[in-house]
């Protein structure tokens, strides 16, 4: 599927499974856990990725009111502030803290119906709720192993993701690892 | 009909920068084209292919695109320029990979932290404390940018020397290090002999002898041309020297390059006369002659390669130079056979210890050889390229090379200088050096091969050009396919450098 097929409210949606494509299972939860202090540098660096994809984003966001002003920043189905802010929070919900949950507490106030498209309103909703998709969770779990393969795939496919979308969710994903562990101990 | 435009701050990578130039050349009406950095260098070279730039203004951190040809075409040429930087038509749509390249040192060591080199490839100003952190990082260095600062280099230098780790250049094209090439090197068996040489061509020249004569190379170090002169006191050459002399799976030391400083090359020869395996020191011109026990005494680079294969293979030593005497003296009937030429000899090189290899071997046969890289002071050119009497430049200086693709992987520049250079009636032998292997260009014979059907029919049987192909038929070149493009082009080409140069001085010689 290139796009998102165009529904209206009250259309009927008829799925047709593949045969004998069997069972698939997603379980899209975010699973509390740290990434291995082996990778730091690596995400450090994704901070970046907005100036080198030439993103009209602040390099790093200080408040949650900065952070809130990106909602809907950008062009596309998931504007690149979106993009940034869903990587933001999937990174605090899967290390943050006591002190992050208030952080995200905070977004989900300022965090208004209709400020941005509903694809990336949805998306971001997911996230808040503690739920990513397939991609986002091979990353965390390749960045918890020890496999430089596994997290070189898992973030080349993540960059492979629209035109700067992988690249924007990355870099709000990197500020937000940064975050959540500037008051926590990495594992090794 | 031309057309100039200043794009100010712009940078891209040279390989763009070459690669558009090329597109819009081979456009219909157009002649030529250009697009490189604002330098002094480049604006030169603009202005000696007839480009006007008395209307511009322009520093060397502005891009300049300059195009000449049909007027008609002019306006759409630039646009097309600007549209290929913008958008190269030779990447993939998205331009990405499928998997992530780590964008810091940092990120790259967190992916390979069992790594023990680092390659640097990035502009000069910067290379050098880019390489001071990889040192403080436990990293070996090969630097293989240019334009690097002696300053910078000293202080590189003493920092590694004191964590006892190598650095590899500045300007180092060339390492192999286990068999394996780095940067700009040829395809070649890997074998008992290890070599300590400047920094590229010459250690590539005695690794393709080397395997010409079924010898192989374990590990070849690039020290950068200025590591042994007086300032930097060879700090690399001593410290590659002892790293060698002590692995147990070298059989055979072999360290090139132009004379070192007399304090240098002393140290070097106390060195390898203490160590337990023999050696052969191969400085081009160098004043020390006589071997003495182990080590060998050599003075130019294809007789290093077969001095040290006679060691190798357990021959005669005295054997295998008085096989290169026959063969120069083979190159005397050639000469003959060719016919005399009347004239200057005009070297156009890519390698800088060919060019020089070359200076030594036609200064010794026609007399004083002006240059960019002189053998003497006195016989610098004022112009790079407004050649004087007996002249042989290196393309690869520095000079050529700032905002500017090298001259082993952009051929277009020598290429356009043999048409220059034929029409100088005074002139009767081109003398040039093709390199090829990995990192070089694809096909360098091609253009150089048009270059010179272009000015054979300026010139005719007039000049006579002559030349030598560092590299073996393994290489993705294939040494032998570009010998014989070069020699459909009425080119005759020698089996090394050293008998390149020779040829081209028995033809003026007569």
């Amino acid at each position: 599927m290139k796009e998102l097929p165009c529904v209206d409210e009250g259309d009927e949606l008829v799925f047709i499974p593949l045969p004998d494509a069997g069972t698939i299972v997603f379980d899209p939860a975010i699973k509390p856990g740290m990434p291995h202090s082996r990778w730091r540098p690596l995400w450090r660096e994704w901070v970046f990725l907005t100036r080198d994809l030439e993103l009209p984003l602040p390099g790093e966001p200080e408040s949650v009111e900065e952070i809130a002003a990106m909602l809907g920043l950008g062009p596309g189905h998931t504007p690149a502030g979106d993009d940034w802010i869903t990587g933001w929070i999937v990174a605090l919900k899967w290390c943050g803290t006591q002190e992050t949950d208030i952080l995200l507490e905070s977004f989900s106030g300022l965090f208004r119906k209709g400020v941005t498209t509903w694809l990336s309103e949805s998306i971001i909703s997911d996230a808040l709720e503690g739920k990513t998709w397939i991609s986002s969770l091979r990353l965390i779990e390749a960045l918890q192993g020890n496999s430089w393969r596994e997290v070189r795939d898992a973030v080349g496919t993540l960059l492979q993701w629209g035109h700067s979308s992988g690249g924007a969710w990355l870099a709000g994903f990197a500020s937000g690892l940064e975050k959540a562990l500037s008051r926590k101990e990495v594992s090794v | 009909m031309q057309r100039l435009e200043v794009m100010p701050r712009m940078y891209y990578d040279s390989i763009t920068l070459m690669r558009v130039a090329k597109e819009i050349t081979n456009m219909e009406g157009v002649e030529n084209a250009s697009l490189s950095m604002g330098t002094e260098a480049n604006l030169r070279i603009l202005a000696a292919a007839g480009f006007d730039l008395s209307e511009i203004d322009v520093t060397p951190n502005d891009l300049v695109v300059a195009i000449s040809g049909d007027k008609a075409v002019l306006d759409e040429a630039l646009s097309k320029s600007k549209e290929y930087l913008a958008n190269p038509p030779w990447k993939k749509s998205g331009g990405k990979s499928e998997s992530y390249k780590p964008r810091s040192l940092d990120g790259a060591i967190s992916i390979l932290p069992e790594a023990n080199i680092a390659m640097i490839s990035v502009a000069g100003r910067f290379a050098g404390d880019v390489a001071l952190d990889c040192l403080h990082k436990g990293l070996n260095v090969m630097l293989y940018s240019d334009n690097v600062p002696l300053e910078k280099e000293i202080e590189i230098k003493k920092l590694a020397r004191e964590k006892g780790l190598l650095v590899m250049g500045p300007d180092c094209g060339t390492a192999i290090v286990r068999g394996v090439a780095m940067g700009m090197a040829n395809i070649c068996p890997t074998g008992p002999v290890s070599i300590v040489a400047a920094a590229g061509t010459g250690l590539q020249e005695v690794h393709v002898q080397l395997a010409r004569r079924g010898v192989g190379t374990l590990h070849g170090i690039g020290t950068g041309g200025r590591d042994v002169r007086a300032e930097v006191g060879g700090i690399m050459a001593e410290m590659a020297t002892e790293r060698l002399l002590e692995d147990d799976e070298v059989e055979i030391l072999v360290v090139i390059g132009k004379p070192p400083a007399p304090e240098v090359e002393k140290r070097i020869l106390d060195r390898i006369s203490r160590g337990d395996k023999p050696a052969v020191l191969g400085f081009i011109g160098g004043e020390s002659r006589g071997d003495r026990d182990g080590v060998y005494i050599c003075t130019e680079l294809e007789e290093t390669a077969a001095v040290t294969a006679a060691l190798a293979k357990g021959e005669d030593v005295a054997e295998a130079r008085k096989d290169l005497e026959k063969a120069h003296e083979d190159l005397r009937k050639l000469a003959e056979k060719q016919g005399p030429r009347k004239g200057w000899l005009r070297g156009l090189y890519s390698g800088g210890t060919l060019c020089y290899e070359a200076q030594v071997i036609a200064q010794d046969l026609l007399g004083p050889i002006h240059s960019n890289t002189p053998l003497k002071k006195d016989l610098k050119l004022e112009d790079s390229l407004n050649s004087v009497e007996h002249t042989i430049v290196d393309f690869g200086e520095d000079e050529f090379t700032q905002g500017r693709l090298h001259p082993m992987i952009d051929v277009s520049l020598r290429a356009g200088r043999f048409v220059e250079e034929a029409k100088d009636p005074e002139v009767g032998v081109i003398l040039f050096d093709v390199v090829i292997g990995y990192g070089c260009n694809p096909d360098p014979a091609k253009e150089l091969a048009e270059g010179v059907l272009k000015a054979r029919a300026t010139a005719g049987d007039r000049v006579a050009f002559v030349a030598s192909i560092c590299g073996t038929e393994s290489d993705p070149q294939n040494a032998a396919r570009q010998r014989s493009v070069l020699e459909d082009a009425g080119v005759i080409v020698c089996d090394s450098n050293a008998r390149a140069a020779r040829l081209a001085s028995f033809l003026l010689k007569g």
